[in-house]
Formats: C-alpha cells, sequence, structure tokens
C-alpha cells in the first residue's frame, strides 16, 4: 500500500498552501482516480508521491516503511509532456535503458518500433514520446505509478492503446497506478476508485464509478 | 515544381550538418597544415642574412624579409605554430578546470559549491597580468611556464558560466527522472550534464584561445615568458613596431592576418563542433 499522510506543501516560504493535510492511499493493482480544477495541488501531490518534491510536512510510505533513499524508486512519476521528461540529447534507444531496457514484449505492446531506439526525441511525435516514457518506467523495481495527465493530449486511438495496456500490468504485476486527469469520462471508464481535490486535500468522489457500477 | 525536381534539387544542396562538417574540417586543416609545415621548415627563416635586410614581398619572399635578413614567411609559420600551441594548450587545460570544478560545484553539495565560488571569486580579485608574471616567474620562464600560468588564471569566468548551466539543468525533468531510477550524481554529471556542456566548452576554448596567446605575447614582451628566440606571432608582432612608422608594412601585417585567418579557422571549428553536438541540427 502507496500511501502519503498529513502532506503540507506550499511554494515558497509565503505562497500559496497548495496541499494541506493531504492523504491519499493507492493498493496494489488498483487505479485511483484523482481529479479536480486546474492548480489546486493534483500534480504536486503526484510529485511528492513519487519523491520528486519534498513536502513541508508529512510522509509517504510503502507498507508503512519509508522508501529508502538510492536506488530505483517504487513509484515512479509519468508526465503530461514527456519531451521535458527525457534528455534531448539522448537517442530513444538509450533513454529507454536507463533504468532497464524494456523486454520485447512491454515495446510490442506499446507499438515501440526498433528503428525509434536511432531517433532522437525530437524526431518523434507526443503520444510516441509517451509511450517511450511509459515504457521507461516499466523497469523490474516499479511497483506504483503516477500517471499526471499522460493521455490529455493524445488522439483517442492512442489513449485507448496506453490506458488497455496500463490496465493490463495493473492487473498482472499488481502494479498500483494514480491516475491524475480532467477528464471525468476517461476517470470512470478506468479507475477502480475516484477522489476529488478539493481545498487543499482529496477527498472520495461521491460518483461510483461506471466499472464498478458496470461489474455489480 | 515535381516531386522529382524538388528531390533533385535537395540532393545537390549540401545539408547543414555537411557544411558545418566540411568547415569545421577546412579549419581543421588549416590548423593542422600550419603545424606539419613549421615541423618542416627546420632552421629556414631562423638564419640570418644580411644581404636581403627589410625585402618588401616578391616572389622569392612572398611576406618579404625582416631587419635581419630572414624570410617572414616562414618566421610567421613557425610563430603560428609556436602560438598554436601555446593558446590550444593553455585554453584546453583551462577548460579541462572550468569543466571539473564546475561538475563538482554542481553534484558534490553545497560545501563544495562554497568552496567553488570562493575560489572563482578570489582569482578573479587579484589582477591576473600580475598572477600571470609571477607563476610564469616562479616556474623559471619559457613555454611549460607560460601554458601553466595561462591556464591557471583563466578557468574563472567559464566554470561561472558552466556553474550556472549546470545549476539549472540540475532541476531538469529528466534529471529528477534519471535520479529517481537509482543512478547516481556521478553518472548524471557524466552522461546528462556533460554532453550539454560541450557547446559552452568549445565557445570557451575558441574565446580563450586569442587571448591565451596575446598573454603569451605580454609575457614574451615583458621578458617573463617564450625566449626571444622562438618567433611567436607575439614576438613578431612587437618586433614590427619600430619598422611600421618607416613604411615596413609587411612586418605587421602578413602575421597579424594569419593570427587572424587562424582565429576564424578555431571559429569555424567550434561553429561545425556546435552545430553537430546539436541534436536539433539533426535534419538540417
Amino acid at each position: 500500500m502507496l500511501e502519503a499522510r498529513a502532506i503540507s506543501f506550499r511554494f515558497g516560504a509565503s505562497g500559496r498552501t497548495v496541499l494541506d493535510d493531504a492523504s491519499i492511499a493507492i493498493a496494489p493493482g488498483e487505479i485511483v482516480g484523482l481529479s479536480g480544477p486546474s492548480g489546486i495541488g493534483k500534480s504536486t501531490l503526484g510529485r511528492i508521491l513519487a519523491q520528486h518534491v519534498r513536502p513541508d510536512s508529512g510522509r509517504v510510505v510503502i507498507d508503512g516503511r519509508p522508501v529508502a533513499a538510492g536506488g530505483f524508486h517504487p513509484v515512479q512519476f509519468l508526465a503530461q509532456s514527456p519531451i521535458l521528461a527525457v534528455n534531448p540529447r539522448w537517442r530513444v534507444g538509450r533513454i529507454l535503458a536507463e533504468a532497464s531496457p524494456p523486454d520485447e514484449e512491454t515495446r510490442a505492446a506499446l507499438g515501440i518500433r526498433p528503428d525509434w531506439d536511432q531517433r532522437y526525441p525530437h524526431e518523434l511525435s507526443g503520444g510516441e514520446l509517451q509511450r517511450v516514457a511509459i515504457a521507461r518506467a516499466l523497469a523490474p523495481g516499479l511497483r506504483y505509478l503516477v500517471a499526471d495527465e499522460i493521455s490529455a493530449m493524445l488522439d483517442a486511438v492512442t489513449q485507448v492503446r496506453i490506458w488497455t495496456f496500463l490496465r493490463r500490468l495493473a492487473a498482472e504485476r499488481s502494479i498500483g497506478i494514480l491516475a491524475v486527469s480532467h477528464d471525468a469520462a476517461l476517470l470512470a471508464r478506468i479507475c477502480d476508485r475516484r477522489e476529488a481535490m478539493g481545498s487543499g486535500r482529496p477527498v472520495p468522489c461521491a460518483a461510483e464509478p461506471l466499472r464498478a457500477r458496470a461489474a455489480s | 515544381m515535381t516531386l522529382a525536381a524538388h528531390h533533385g534539387e535537395t540532393a545537390r544542396r549540401l545539408n547543414g550538418r555537411a557544411t558545418a562538417a566540411i568547415l569545421a574540417a577546412s579549419g581543421l586543416a588549416i590548423v593542422l597544415g600550419v603545424l606539419v609545415a613549421a615541423g618542416l621548415l627546420g632552421q629556414t627563416g631562423i638564419r640570418a642574412d644580411f644581404a636581403a635586410r627589410l625585402l618588401p614581398p616578391s616572389l622569392a619572399h612572398p611576406f618579404g624579409t625582416d631587419p635581419m635578413g630572414r624570410d617572414m614567411l616562414a618566421r610567421t609559420i613557425k610563430g603560428l605554430a609556436v602560438s598554436l600551441k601555446v593558446g590550444l594548450l593553455a585554453a584546453s587545460f583551462s577548460v579541462v578546470i572550468a569543466t571539473a570544478l564546475a561538475l563538482a560545484a554542481a553534484t558534490l553539495g553545497r560545501g563544495a559549491d562554497a568552496v567553488v565560488s570562493f575560489l572563482v571569486d578570489a582569482t578573479m580579485g587579484l589582477p591576473h597580468l600580475v598572477l600571470l608574471i609571477l607563476i610564469s616567474f616562479a616556474l623559471g620562464g619559457g613555454t611549460t611556464a607560460v601554458i601553466i600560468a595561462v591556464a591557471v588564471t583563466h578557468w574563472p569566468r567559464l566554470t561561472r558560466i558552466l556553474r550556472a548551466e549546470i545549476l539549472q539543468l540540475r532541476h531538469a525533468e529528466y534529471v529528477t527522472v534519471s535520479r529517481r531510477f537509482g543512478r547516481s550524481w556521478w553518472f548524471v554529471a557524466r552522461h546528462h550534464f556533460l554532453p550539454h556542456l560541450v557547446p559552452q566548452m568549445l565557445v570557451g576554448l575558441v574565446l580563450m584561445f586569442p587571448h591565451a596567446i596575446l598573454h603569451e605575447a605580454g609575457l614574451t614582451f615583458l621578458g617573463f615568458g617564450l625566449e626571444p628566440s622562438l618567433p611567436a606571432i607575439g614576438i613578431l608582432l612587437s618586433e614590427s613596431m619600430r619598422y611600421l612608422t618607416a613604411g615596413r608594412w609587411w612586418l605587421g601585417l602578413f602575421p597579424g592576418l594569419s593570427l587572424l585567418l587562424v582565429v576564424l579557422c578555431f571559429d569555424a571549428i567550434g561553429n561545425g563542433l556546435r552545430t553537430l553536438t546539436d541534436p536539433r541540427a539533426s535534419q538540417e
């Protein structure tokens, strides 16, 4: 279980408080949706979970213990624009192998063609690069993924392809996923459980996800 | 325009990378040519011939002769070779020092950063001609002393630039991602920072090179530098000063122009390498 406990965060010493006593929990294999208006702190909470950002107070724990420093971090963060998350001077083949080279099955499932390996990031489209960024994060040590609006700028076909893959990943490798999105319809389709950000902390969503309703 | 015609035109025209590579290669060829020619010349241009004093440019002496009857073309080529060696070595050592200190400052923590910043400020606070003279004098003069003196006084400015560049890069998303993949700062420094710094390093080298040659000339002029028997460009230029007013223009013009040509070659090499190392230029 990945948990954020009583997280507070503000930008700068006198900045606006973005997160105030925020807590969220994600179980292995569970897909949790997080929605809310722009600028309310969804991405910040995601970055804190993956320890890209240090909170002012509060703790992030996995199975009750803090994550050890150094080594592959079990929580990986996927950003909305993958172009900033890859070194522009590296070729795609090297980018893919930075944590550990993805296996053929993963490459095939995400449609990553072998000839991309010789290209630079700016020579791929946004959707293609997003699939590269996902494949790169799926190293053996991965246990949780924070997907921050990863499909917001992609066409419908690519969106379906990515989320079908991630749903299967969650089920097969029991990887917990926090899906951050504005898109209520998308979250309703893919999530087991939904939370909405409001006044500094996530609160469980009143509306039951479509998936759960369909299953019952 | 038909597709075939368009294709023919693009095939005839060289792309940006090829042009850059050709320019850089020609610059390098000229620089290497000067070094090789100077090696082949041997004693020519050192021996005096008082029957041929101060001759203007002619077919026998394209650059004229100096007050001791030595061929100026041979002396200019030898001078360029000496200046190139000194300038290149001094500037390269400086760039290596600057890169190592900047990487240390940015990756080894606040303590290392404070030490490097202090060293930069301290070195820049001292008048560097005095420092140059002291170091060169302490090392007993000569080519090695000049190279060391110029190298250890010229790294601070580039260190500042590189350090600022890395500090910006430290907060890049892909650096954070690399760290969360379990990569060490040492790995990040070598594989993420260093390739990014190459263009700055090349520009630093190109800008430092003429500076190094001028300091070499200055030190030599003051008597703390190279042996006066070496025909460095700086020595040739200062020697020519006395004769320019007497109308012996070739003594200053040709060594000066050749120095300009070498600096332009470095510019071409620097620009070419920058284009070739920039991934965004891969399709130009």
